[in-house]
C-alpha cells in the first residue's frame, strides 16, 4: 500500500524537523530504521521496508546506508534505473561505500553496461565479493585469462569460498582440464558439502569423460536432494542414455521437459515484465511459474509488484495471501484476506479470502473464527472439499461431533481423493469408539493416497483393538516402511509391532 | 601443385648441430603454418550487396537473410556463385525491388548473369540438386512469402514452384535434398520459421534482451524475440519422380510448430537411411532418425542434441555434420546465440556426447552469435576445422548492451587431434571484417584445391575469403556421379585411406545456413603424396572401392562405371 507523496513528504519534514538537537540520536534512529527495513525486506514487506528507509533518509539525506538498501530493494524489484541512482547516491554520501560500489556495478552489468561494470570492480582491487563477480563478467566477455586469475585473487584476499571453488571448478571442466576441475571441487564441497550445484559439476565432470555409471550416481543424488533441479534433470537423462537405458531416460527427459517449460515461461515473462512492468496478470503468470518451480521468494517479489501496481486486484489478493499462508505470515494474511473481503463482498471469488484466513484462525486455535470463515467460504462455492475438510476440523476442535462428522462426509463426497477428510472422519470415529466406521473411513483415506503414511497406523491401531492382528502387523509394516518424519513414532510404531501376539 | 614439402632434406642435412650426431631423419610432417584468408569479392567481380529492407518498423525478416550458393549451374567444373537478395516487408509504391543475382565464374573472375534467376521476393535460403535428373543442378528458393522451384533447362532457369507443388507460403529458411526414402530420386526438406505478420501494427512484442525498457526513449525498436510468435511446421516433400512433389510431412511425423532455422541431412546411425537433424530457434531441436519406412522419428533430446550441455534451449542457427575426431562416426555442430557456446556434439555409440567445451568450441563462442557453420579442411591437413559465420540480429545492441556488437568477426577454429583453437586472430585479413554474417558456403571457386569461403552478409556486401594458406599439404577432390536419381551422389559416404590418415566424409551441398557448399568431396592429405583407396557408399547401397590416386587432382567418381580423372590446374 503507498502512501500519499504529501503524506511522506509531511512525515520527512517532521522527521527532519526533529533532527538537528541530538545529532547522535538521530544516527542510531537512523540505523534503527535501515534495520527494520532490512527485516521487512527479508519478509518481503517491500512498501513498509521502503517507508522505513526512506524515513531514515529523511532524518540524514547523507545516509549511505539507507541509500544503499534502498537501491537493494529497487533492484529487488527489477526497477534497476532507480537502483542505479540510489547505490550512486550512496556512493556520493560515502566514496568508501564498497557494497554500493559492487551493486552499481551488478546493476550496470543487468543493464548491459558490461565495460562499465568491469570498470568498477576493478576499483576495488583487494575487495573480495568484486573478485567473486568479476569474472562472471570476464567470462561473459570472452576474457578468460582474467577469469582464472581474477578467481586466484579472489582466494588470496579473501579466503577460501565455496563460490571461488565452484566457479574454478566450473572454469576447468569447460577448459577440459578435468583433474584441475576435481579437485577444485572437492575443495568446494570440503566448504559446503550440501551444495548441490557443486555435486552436480562434480556429474559432470563424470559426463564429460565418458564415466557414465559414476555420473549418474551423482545426478541422482542430486535430484533427490533437489527434485526441481532443472539442469540435473537434463544430466540425469543423458547419463541413463549413454548407459543405455532408454525408458529410463525417457522418463526423466519427460520430468525435465515438464520442469523445463516453466522455465522457459519464466524467461518469457520476465521478458514481457520488462516491457510493461505494471502489467498485473503478466506478473501474477510469473509468480505462479515460479511457485511451480518452488522458487517461493521471487514468486512472492511478483505477487508483491502485482499488488503494488493495483492494490484492489482480487486475484493478486487471492494468490498473495495464500503463498504468504504457505510462508507463515499469518499477519500479512489476515490484514489482505481483510482487505480483499472488504473492496469485493458480493464478489464469489472472495470464498478463497475467507477459506485463507479461517486457515490462519485454525493455526491459531481461533475455532469460533475458523468456522465462521469456512462457513463464508462454503456459501460462496458449497463443492470445495477442502473449507469442508477444514470446517469439520474446526467443528472437531468446537465439540460439535455430528456436526463435524457431517462435514468430513461432504469434504469426501465432494472430493474422494482428498485424503485428509477421510483420515480425520476416521479419527472422529475412533474417537467415539466407532471402530468398524473408523476402519471404513482409513481404508477410504488410504484409497484416496495409498502413499499416506499416518493412514496406516491408524488403521493398524483399529485392527488391533477389533483383535485383527495379521491386519494390524501389515499396516504397521507399511507405516514402517512409508513413514519418513519424526523417528520417535518409528520407534513407537516398531515397539507396537513387537508387542502384537 | 606445391613441392614445398621436399626442400625439408637438403635443409636438415645443412645443419651444422647434426656434425657430431648421426643425421636425424627427415620429419615426415610439415610445420604447422597459419590459415590465411583474404577477401576478394569486389576484385573477382562479386561485388554485390544484400539489401535487407531494413525499416523503422523492424520487421523480423529483415534480420534474418540471407544466404546462397556455391553451385556450378553451367556444368563447366567450377562453382558459380548464387546469392539470395532481401528486400522491403512492406514496399512502397516507387520501391525498387531487390532481386536474387546469379554470377558466373570464368576461371575464378565472376560475372553477374541473367539466367532467369533474378527472383523476387523477400529470399533467405537456397539448395541445389538435380531433382529432374536432366544432368544440370536445379534451385529451390525459400522466402518470406511463396517458396519457388528454379528448374534448370540447360543453363535458364524457370520458376516452376506452383506447378511442382512446393510453393508453400510459411517464412520459409534452410532447406536441403536427399533421397530419404531410397526411392532413387531426390526429395526436399524446408525449414519453416515463426508465424509474422507484418501487418500486425503494435502487436505485444518480446524484446530480446531483458531491461531493455531500462532504455526506453533512448533507443529506437528493435527486432523481436522469436518467442513473440508461434512456430510454422516444417515441410518434407517427396519427389514424384521429377515430375513434381507432394507434402509428407503428416506422413513422415515431422513434427508441428518447430521454429526452424538450419537442416542438415546426414546417416549419423550408419544403416544406410538418410536422417535430419533440424535447428530449432529458442527450442527443443529436431533428429528425425529415419525409420526405413518413409516415416521418421524424433529423437533429438534422447540423443543429447536436443539442448545445450544442461539441458537449455538455445538458439540454433546454423547446422553441420562431420567426423573432426576421425572415428568414422559424424558428430555434429550447431551454432547459437551470443552468451550461448556453439554446440558440438561428439558421437558416442547410440548417444552423443557434449563436446563443446573440452574440444575447445564452446569458449571462443561465446561472445559471438553465430548464423553459418562448416566443418571444412581449409590447410588440407586431413582434419576437419569449424568455420562460424557471426554477426547479431539487434542493429542497435550497442545501445543496450556494450558488450557486443552488430557486426562481428567471424571465427576459424583449427583441429588438432579433436581439439578446437581459435586462430581467427591469426587467419589473414579475412578473418579481421567485422561484419553482419548470415549463411556461409564452401568451394573451390578458383579450383587451386584448397576450400574458399562464401559468406553471406546481411544488408551489406558479400564475403569471399579466397583461401591462401600455401600451406603445401597434399590434396584430392571427388566429386560423385550417382547412378539412376542421384546424378550428384548426394548422401554417399567416402572413406579415403591415405597412409596412416582415414578420412570419413559425407557429401551434402547444404549445411550451414540457409546456404548450398560446392557438391563435392574435399579431401586434405596433410604430407601425403598420395590417396591410397577410397571406398563409396552410394545411396543406393552399392559399395565400391578405388584407388590409389596420385594427390592433386580432381576425380570423378561414377558408380558402377569407374573413374573419370580432371586435370588439376
Amino acid at each position: 500500500m503507498r502512501l500519499p507523496y504529501a503524506c511522506l513528504t509531511a512525515m520527512c519534514a517532521f522527521l527532519c524537523g526533529c533532527a538537528p538537537d541530538d545529532p547522535q540520536g538521530v544516527t542510531k534512529q537512523g540505523q534503527r530504521l535501515v534495520r527494520a527495513g532490512r527485516s521487512l525486506m527479508v519478509e518481503g514487506r517491500y512498501d513498509s521496508a521502503r517507508i522505513s528507509f526512506l524515513q531514515a533518509l529523511g532524518l540524514d539525506s547523507l545516509d549511505a546506508e539507507a541509500h544503499f538498501e534502498l537501491g537493494n530493494l529497487d533492484a529487488r524489484l527489477g526497477h534497476l534505473e532507480a537502483a542505479l541512482r540510489a547505490y550512486r547516491a550512496a556512493i556520493a554520501a560515502d566514496p568508501a561505500h564498497r557494497r554500493a560500489r559492487h551493486n552499481l556495478a551488478v546493476t550496470e552489468a543487468d543493464l548491459g553496461q558490461l565495460p562499465l561494470a568491469v570498470e568498477l570492480l576493478e576499483q576495488m582491487p583487494a575487495y573480495a565479493p568484486a573478485l567473486r563477480t568479476l569474472p562472471l563478467f570476464y567470462a561473459k566477455q570472452g576474457r578468460y585469462d582474467l577469469v582464472e586469475k581474477t578467481l586466484l585473487a579472489a582466494l588470496e584476499a579473501g579466503g577460501d569460498h565455496v563460490d571461488v571453488r565452484q566457479q574454478l571448478g566450473q572454469l576447468y571442466l569447460r577448459q577440459g582440464h578435468y583433474a584441475d576441475a576435481e579437485a577444485q571441487l572437492e575443495c568446494a564441497l570440503a566448504l559446503d558439502s550440501v551444495l548441490v550445484e557443486t555435486h552436480r559439476l562434480v556429474g559432470l565432470c563424470h559426463l564429460a569423460q565418458r564415466r557414465y555409471a559414476e555420473a549418474l550416481a551423482v545426478f541422482e543424488r542430486v535430484i533427490a536432494d533437489d527434485p526441481l533441479h532443472i539442469e540435473a534433470q537434463y544430466n540425469l537423462a543423458s547419463a541413463l542414455s549413454a548407459l543405455g537405458r532408454i525408458a529410463d531416460a525417457e522418463h526423466a527427459l519427460a520430468r525435465f521437459e515438464t520442469l523445463s517449460e516453466h522455465a522457459a515461461q519464466i524467461a518469457r515473462l520476465r521478458r514481457q515484465v520488462d516491457v510493461t512492468p505494471a502489467h498485473v496478470e503478466t506478473r501474477l503468470h510469473l509468480a505462479h511459474q515460479y511457485r511451480q518451480l518452488d522458487q517461493l521468494e521471487s514468486a512472492l517479489t511478483h505477487y508483491r509488484a502485482a499488488h503494488e501496481a493495483d492494490p484492489a486486484h482480487l486475484p493478486t489478493l487471492i494468490q498473495l495471501s495464500g503463498l504468504l499462508l504457505e510462508l507463515g505470515r499469518s499477519d500479512e494474511v489476515l490484514a489482505l484476506c481483510q482487505q480483499g473481503i472488504h473492496q469485493h463482498a458480493g464478489d464469489e471469488r472472495i470464498g478463497e479470502l475467507f477459506f485463507a484466513r479461517g486457515l490462519v484462525h485454525l493455526q491459531r486455535s481461533q475455532f469460533a473464527e475458523a468456522r465462521a470463515d469456512f462457513e463464508q467460504a462454503l456459501e460462496l462455492d458449497p463443492s470445495s472439499a477442502q473449507a469442508w475438510n477444514n470446517l469439520g476440523n474446526a467443528l472437531l476442535a468446537l465439540g460439535e461431533t455430528a456436526r463435524a462428522q457431517h462435514a468430513l462426509e461432504a469434504a469426501t463426497s465432494a472430493d474422494p481423493t482428498l485424503v485428509d477428510a477421510p483420515y480425520n472422519l476416521g479419527s472422529l470415529f475412533l474417537q467415539q469408539g466407532q471402530l468398524e466406521k473408523a476402519r471404513i473411513a482409513y481404508v477410504a483415506a488410504i484409497t484416496a493416497d495409498s502413499t499416506f503414511a499416518r493412514t496406516y497406523y491408524a488403521l493398524a491401531a483399529v485392527y488391533e483393538a477389533q483383535g485383527a492382528i495379521p491386519q494390524a502387523r501389515e499396516s504397521y509394516l507399511t507405516f514402517i516402511e512409508l513413514w519418513q518424519g519424526d523417528p520417535g513414532f518409528l520407534r513407537q510404531a516398531r515397539a507396537r509391532l513387537a508387542q502384537l501376539p | 601443385m606445391r613441392i614445398s614439402a621436399l626442400l625439408w632434406v637438403p635443409l636438415l642435412a645443412c645443419s651444422p648441430d647434426s656434425q657430431d650426431e648421426p643425421p636425424a631423419l627427415p620429419q615426415e610432417a610439415p610445420a604447422v603454418r597459419p590459415i590465411h584468408f583474404v577477401e576478394v569479392a569486389a576484385s573477382v567481380g562479386l561485388a554485390w550487396r544484400h539489401d535487407n529492407g531494413m525499416s523503422p518498423q523492424r520487421h523480423f525478416p529483415e534480420t534474418m537473410g540471407g544466404g546462397g550458393a556455391f553451385f556450378d549451374y553451367d556444368g563447366d567444373g567450377d562453382p558459380d556463385v548464387y546469392a539470395v537478395n532481401g528486400g522491403p516487408i512492406v514496399a512502397g509504391p516507387a520501391s525498387e525491388v531487390p532481386v536474387n543475382a546469379l554470377f558466373h565464374n570464368d576461371d575464378g573472375h565472376f560475372t553477374k548473369v541473367n539466367a532467369g534467376l533474378s527472383h523476387p521476393g523477400i529470399g533467405m535460403g537456397v539448395a541445389a540438386a538435380d531433382y529432374d535428373l536432366d544432368g544440370d543442378l536445379d534451385l529451390y528458393l525459400t522466402n518470406f512469402g511463396p517458396n519457388t522451384l528454379l528448374r534448370n533447362d540447360s543453363g535458364t532457369f524457370a520458376d516452376i514452384g506452383a506447378a511442382a507443388g512446393v510453393d508453400d507460403g510459411n517464412w520459409g529458411t534452410s532447406c536441403a535434398f536427399a533421397d530419404y526414402d531410397l526411392d532413387g530420386d531426390l526429395d526436399l526438406y524446408v525449414a519453416n520459421y515463426v508465424a509474422y505478420d507484418p501487418q500486425a501494427a503494435g502487436a505485444e512484442r518480446i524484446p530480446y534482451i531483458a531491461n531493455y525498457e531500462s532504455h526506453r526513449g533512448q533507443a529506437p525498436p528493435s527486432y523481436p524475440h522469436p518467442d513473440s510468435f508461434s512456430g510454422q511446421s516444417d515441410l518434407l516433400y517427396r519427389n514424384d519422380n521429377g515430375e513434381g512433389f507432394v507434402d509428407v510431412s503428416a506422413a513422415a511425423r515431422i513434427e508441428a510448430g518447430g521454429k526452424g532455422l538450419g537442416v542438415a541431412f546426414a546417416d549419423y546411425d550408419r544403416d544406410g537411411w538418410p536422417d535430419i537433424y533440424v535447428a530449432n530457434d529458442a527450442m527443443r531441436n529436431s533428429l528425425y532418425r529415419n525409420n526405413q519406412d518413409g516415416t521418421f522419428r524424433e529423437t533429438a533430446a534422447l540423443a543429447g542434441v536436443g539442448y545445450g550441455l544442461d539441458g537449455q534451449m538455445e538458439a540454433g542457427m546454423g547446422v553441420d555434420w562431420g567426423d573432426y575426431d576421425a572415428d568414422g562416426l559424424l558428430d555434429l555442430t550447431v551454432t547459437n546465440f551470443q552468451a550461448e557456446p556453439n554446440a558440438l556434439y561428439n558421437r558416442d555409440g547410440t548417444f552423443f556426447s557434449p563436446a563443446t567445451f573440452d574440444a575447445g568450441v564452446g569458449l571462443p563462442s561465446l561472445p559471438l552469435l553465430a548464423f553459418g557453420t562448416q566443418f571444412f579442411d581449409p590447410d588440407l591437413d586431413g582434419d576437419l576445422d569449424l568455420f562460424a559465420a557471426n554477426g547479431h540480429v539487434l542493429d542497435n545492441v550497442g545501445l543496450i548492451d556494450q558488450s557486443t556488437s552488430y557486426g562481428q568477426r567471424n571465427l576459424l577454429l583449427r583441429n588438432d587431434g579433436g581439439r578446437f583453437a581459435d586462430v581467427s586472430a591469426a587467419a589473414g585479413p579475412g578473418f579481421d571484417l567485422q561484419r553482419v554474417s548470415r549463411g556461409s558456403a564452401v568451394g573451390d571457386y578458383d579450383t587451386d584445391g584448397d576450400p574458399d569461403l562464401l559468406v553471406f552478409n546481411s544488408g551489406q556486401p558479400l564475403s569471399l575469403l579466397r583461401n591462401d594458406s600455401g600451406h603445401g599439404n597434399h590434396w584430392i577432390t571427388v566429386r560423385l556421379a550417382g547412378a539412376d536419381g542421384n546424378p550428384n551422389g548426394i548422401g554417399a559416404r567416402v572413406t579415403a585411406h591415405s597412409g596412416d590418415l582415414v578420412q570419413t566424409r559425407e557429401l551434402r551441398g547444404s549445411r550451414s545456413y540457409l546456404s548450398q557448399s560446392q557438391l563435392h568431396v574435399s579431401l586434405g592429405l596433410g604430407h601425403r603424396s598420395q590417396l591410397d583407396g577410397i571406398e563409396v557408399r552410394w545411396p543406393s547401397g552399392r559399395i565400391e572401392r578405388f584407388g590409389p590416386f596420385a594427390a592433386g587432382q580432381v576425380l570423378v567418381l561414377i558408380e558402377g562405371r569407374g573413374i573419370s580423372a580432371q586435370p588439376s590446374p
